[in-house]
């Protein structure tokens, strides 16, 4: 693989890491380069490439590799065979404190890892200062860490960490520290960083969080890579979403079902999906239009109420109807859905059957008119304008 | 009062830190002197909480950062006394206040089950059928025999789990353990709890997901700054709570949002009155969505104003553009009014920004107008969060009889 300092930030190449395994009373051995009993594969044929400017995003079951993955990009773990390579400066956010215990206080914190950066001492005051208001620690900031609760700890870590701009970023579910509030401001801060031309890889069981921010990802399986790609192709076969239809299929979406539809930017729209029904139980339809724009957005634009369209045998057409189309030009994905009705004793309604972008499947849909940048398409009455 | 078999009881319970040095001194001082320890100094964690737990009940315990959620549990489980109050504690502690605490990182999954079932008093027999039991709920495969060291934290968190429900707890205590697991290992979990529960046991939680609230707990306390915010049902706190962060976070972004209310002129002699958000000709702050909304603004200039056009965009408060529309000015010469209205305003409830832009024809901003509404409406829509609302109508038309059965 040919290296490319222009146009990647971080290239891993054939990397493989494994532990020695060996018993306390052996471990010795391995001081004088003997070959320890066993070893445990922790990674194996890595191959990774994150282009300047992109985020990457692995996503995996527990034990997968992915915390590996990571320590292993930042060099913490020494690698059996392969290479990394980092082009610019790396900033990782994860593991986030373990440094100088819990008997500084926070500003001593602040300022150990300032200096651990390099950051030059006149511009400290301002960080100090912008550290102390995201972080919410207030006149805390001068007291002592071990006397922070867990959550003020987390705050203080991720408000430092992210307090000076990086080149490359290394992200192991940091959206999940804290409470919902401070949740959403991590989120807003890791948005506005990424947004910066910054590279980075994102390890997260949150899909719609590598949705926003990735365009490609990969699946992490047992050490290896199971699935590089397009963010949305990997998602999808994460979720594996198909797997949880109820298998008897009471009612499914007909082999007739369009595959593209089209619409005209503020024209009338109707749409027929044909639906099979196999029993006589109630079948609920829902469907809903959302834009994805892999790592950048993605937004439900919107979205039916649940509506009963069949209890009965038969082949039935859901007929979606819309008077005034409100997109502007562009592509859309639409999303039908049907369900049961929700069983007696509670519980979540089963899913007969779904084409969505979840399960790979959506509709395409073309909106013909002027393209812009807003969202929608609101009319406007002019009245007056003198 | 009838004694029951497991039960926790805490009155007026206060927990204070100390911050400084200074506090510190004179709380030994006080304590060698035999006096009680007082309650200004240092960081108050709990202020005074009161309250029962009885068997069989499964409790969430919630609140920002800095609710005392974790002192609390730090002093059921012994691990931090009062500073005053009493505690009742009867029944046996088990607790999880970090997952993977006093397991051995040197030793295999399998031998950590044995040595905690020794530590316990177990027969060799009664373990191994003990071992069996844990390592299938566990689901670690061939990681069972191999050294904790090379666990993830989601791996150790769930062979802690395992554990510690088999050996049947009295009282449990979890502090967000169950958020690292994945979904079907969560599901599990979950199961287990409640079956703990149905034999009398106390399962108390802290957890920062409102979703694995609702789903295990049948009692919920909401925790602020130390005191007891609310107790009940955990839909119930679960939702003022969420709603009450909501709305703080909401207060907090308005406040910003809102400074970027009011008029800005760009260019000497240009100038707007403020924006009016009316309807039908109220001044309006909150709109139901699906409505007409009027918007008008007057603009003035100097006498002979070059032809412009002006902006109308809609703002929401996350940043999103939602909207936008152009209003072309023809003969807008010195004074000049502009009356315009959204026939049919159906956005999904939130806070959005309406901007109105003065531009001349060359697109250079002359000065610009801004005005806060907040939509709302009487059903808020289930499973997502879309940009409009009301957009299309549904409708399952029979097309055909003869359709293979089950």
């Amino acid at each position: 693989m040919n290296v490319n300092a222009q146009t990647d930030a971080l290239v891993c190449e054939d990397v493989a890491v494994r532990f020695p395994l060996t018993t306390p009373a052996r471990r010795w051995r391995l001081l004088f380069g003997e070959a320890p009993d066993q070893w445990h594969d922790a990674l194996g044929g890595i191959n990774l490439r994150v282009p300047q400017g992109k985020i990457v995003g692995v996503i995996g079951r527990n034990g997968a590799g992915k915390s590996t993955l990571l320590r292993t990009l930042a060099g913490v773990y020494p690698l059996a065979s392969g290479r990394v390579m980092r082009l610019g400066p790396v900033s990782a956010l994860f593991e986030l404190g373990g440094m100088g215990g819990l008997l500084i206080t926070g500003r001593q914190y602040v300022q150990r890892w300032l200096r651990l950066q390099g950051i030059p001492r006149r511009h400290w005051p301002a960080l100090i200062d912008e550290i102390r208001e995201f972080s919410e620690l207030g006149p805390r900031l001068d007291d002592r860490v071990y006397t922070y609760s867990a959550g003020m700890k987390a705050r203080l870590y991720f408000s430092t960490a992210t307090s000076v701009g990086h080149d490359i970023y290394l992200i192991d579910e940091v959206l999940s520290v804290g409470d919902e509030h401070f949740q959403a401001k991590c989120w807003k801060r890791v948005r506005e960083r990424l947004q910066g031309g910054v590279s980075g890889v994102l390890v997260t069981h949150d899909w719609s969080a590598i949705l926003r921010l990735c365009e490609n990802a990969c699946e992490l399986e047992q050490g290896r890579i199971k699935a590089f790609g397009d963010a949305e192709e990997v998602i999808c076969n994460y979720l594996d979403i198909k797997a949880q239809l109820d298998e008897s299929r009471p009612a499914e979406f007909s082999d007739e079902c369009p595959e593209s539809v089209e619409a005209h930017t503020g024209g009338a729209w109707s749409c027929d999906i044909p639906v099979l029904v196999h029993c006589s139980a109630p079948v609920f339809f829902n469907y809903s239009i959302e834009k994805l724009a892999l790592g950048r957005d993605w937004q439900i634009l919107f979205m039916g109420t649940e509506v009963l369209i069949a209890s009965e045998p038969g082949l039935f057409h859901a007929h979606i109807n819309v008077p005034e189309f409100p997109l502007p030009g562009g592509d859309y994905r639409l999303n039908v859905f049907l369900t049961g009705a929700r069983p007696e004793g509670g519980g979540a309604k089963p899913a007969y059957d779904i084409r969505s972008w979840t399960s790979g499947n959506s509709i395409r849909m073309t909106v013909h008119g002027a393209r812009q940048s807003a969202l929608v398409v609101m009319p406007l009455v002019v009245e007056r304008r003198t | 009062m009838t004694v029951q078999p497991f039960h926790i009881e805490l009155r007026d319970l206060c927990k204070v830190y100390p911050r400084r040095l200074g506090d510190q001194l004179v709380a030994v001082a006080r304590s060698v002197m035999g006096q009680p320890a007082e309650k200004t100094r240092g960081g108050v964690a709990l202020d005074g909480l009161t309250l029962t737990i009885r068997q069989g009940e499964r409790v969430g315990i919630i609140g920002r950062n800095g609710a005392g959620k974790s002192t609390l549990l730090q002093m059921l489980a012994g691990i931090t006394t009062p500073t005053s109050g009493s505690m009742t504690v009867s029944g046996k502690v088990t607790a999880v206040l970090t997952l993977g605490t006093g397991l051995r990182d040197d030793l295999t999954g399998r031998q950590n089950i044995y040595l905690e079932g020794e530590a316990l008093g177990k027969t060799r027999e009664q373990l191994d059928l003990h071992a069996e039991a844990i390592i299938e709920f566990a689901e670690l495969g061939k990681f069972i025999d191999l050294p904790l060291r090379t666990y993830s934290t989601g791996m150790k968190a769930r062979l802690a789990f395992a554990m510690i429900t088999q050996i049947e707890p009295e009282i449990l205590i979890i502090d967000e353990a169950l958020s690292v697991g994945d979904a079907a290992f969560a599901v599990r979990a979950s199961r287990r709890i409640s079956e703990l529960c149905a034999r009398g046991g106390i399962v108390l939680i802290v957890s920062h997901s409102m979703q694995s609230i609702r789903e295990l707990c049948n009692r919920c306390l909401w925790l602020d700054k130390g005191r007891l915010v609310m107790d009940g049902e955990p839909d119930a706190v679960t939702h003022a709570y969420q709603e009450t962060v909501r709305r703080e976070d909401e207060a907090d972004q308005t406040a910003r949002f809102r400074s970027l209310i009011g008029v800005r002129s760009h260019r000497e002699g240009f100038d707007m009155g403020p924006m009016r958000l009316s309807s039908v000709g109220q001044p309006v702050t909150r709109h139901v969505s699906g409505g007409r909304l009027d918007v008008m603004c007057k603009l003035e200039g100097p006498s002979a104003v070059p032809v412009g056009y002006a902006m109308l965009r809609c703002v929401r408060l996350d940043g999103a553009l939602i909207c936008e529309n152009r209003i072309e000015l023809d003969n807008a010469s010195g004074a000049a009014e502009i009356r315009a209205a959204y026939p049919r305003l159906n956005l999904a409830p939130g806070l959005y920004r309406f901007c109105l832009e003065w531009h001349d024809a060359g697109d250079e901003l002359r000065a610009e107008s801004c005005g806060v509404l907040e939509v709302y409406e009487d059903e808020m829509p289930t499973g997502g969060r879309p940009v409009l609302t009301q957009v299309g109508v549904v409708e399952g038309i029979k097309v055909k009889n003869d359709v293979r059965g089950c």
